[in-house]
């Protein structure tokens, strides 16, 4: 009865793993523009008067990155996946799209311009990271009310 | 919905890990059904009366504003 579509349990390790320095280089790449020189590969793109072709493809590292290690993090199985844990997993997809449509409404009203632009870079990663959340948040309330039971 | 599985429990001497491991879910599962929270499908609440060996009706029970 259990769907079949989630990752093996050992990719929640590897995404973690991976979440790690995929982050930081977000991070940095975001913060101060920080690139690695080898992944300059110049002849791929064309610029135009106003819009440079922008052939650093540290930003494209990143955010692949990030996204990757999100979904291994969030689409793989507990190590006893169940009927139970499944119902959560679905009760936080929810949770996470409510928080995806009030964050644009509230993106829409309060930021514009560069602002704005920046904002949707960041909301792109909110149904991931609101999901992670509050999936790991009721798994561990979950824990910590089994060691009061007997 | 209400549940007599922790008494049934009591009766067979058994613990939530040992119920958990007969119908191979976890122990949180079996924890959220005894406290309410969680509502099992018909395929586990058939396996949990056929564990005790009791009739489904004995252990489950509907509530009103079910």
């Amino acid at each position: 009865m259990l769907t079949k579509i989630l990752l093996p349990y050992q990719f929640q390790k590897i995404g973690w793993l991976l979440f790690v320095p995929v982050a930081l280089l977000a991070f940095l790449a975001l913060s101060i523009e920080f690139e690695f020189a080898w992944l300059q590969l110049n002849g791929i793109r064309e610029s135009s008067l106003l819009d440079s072709a922008d052939e650093n493809f540290t930003n494209e590292l990143a955010i692949v990155g990030l996204f990757l290690s999100l979904f291994f993090i969030a689409f793989s199985k507990e190590k006893l996946e169940d009927e139970y844990i499944q119902k959560i997993r679905l009760d936080s997809i929810l949770f996470a799209c409510y928080g995806y449509f009030i964050l644009n409404v509230i993106g829409a009203v309060a930021f514009y311009g560069l602002g704005y632009f920046s904002f949707m870079l960041f909301n792109m990663f909110s149904i991931p990271v609101l999901f992670i959340v509050r999936f790991r948040w009721i798994m561990f309330r979950q824990r910590s009310s089994l060691s009061l039971a007997v | 919905m209400k549940n007599t599985i922790k008494v049934e429990r009591a009766k067979n001497n058994m613990t939530q890990q040992d119920l958990a491991e007969k119908v191979s879910v976890s122990r949180q599962t079996i924890n959220s059904i005894e406290a309410g929270k969680y509502v099992p499908s018909t395929v586990l609440s058939l396996k949990i009366s056929k564990v005790f060996g009791v009739g489904l009706e004995e252990i489950f029970e509907l509530e009103e504003g079910d």
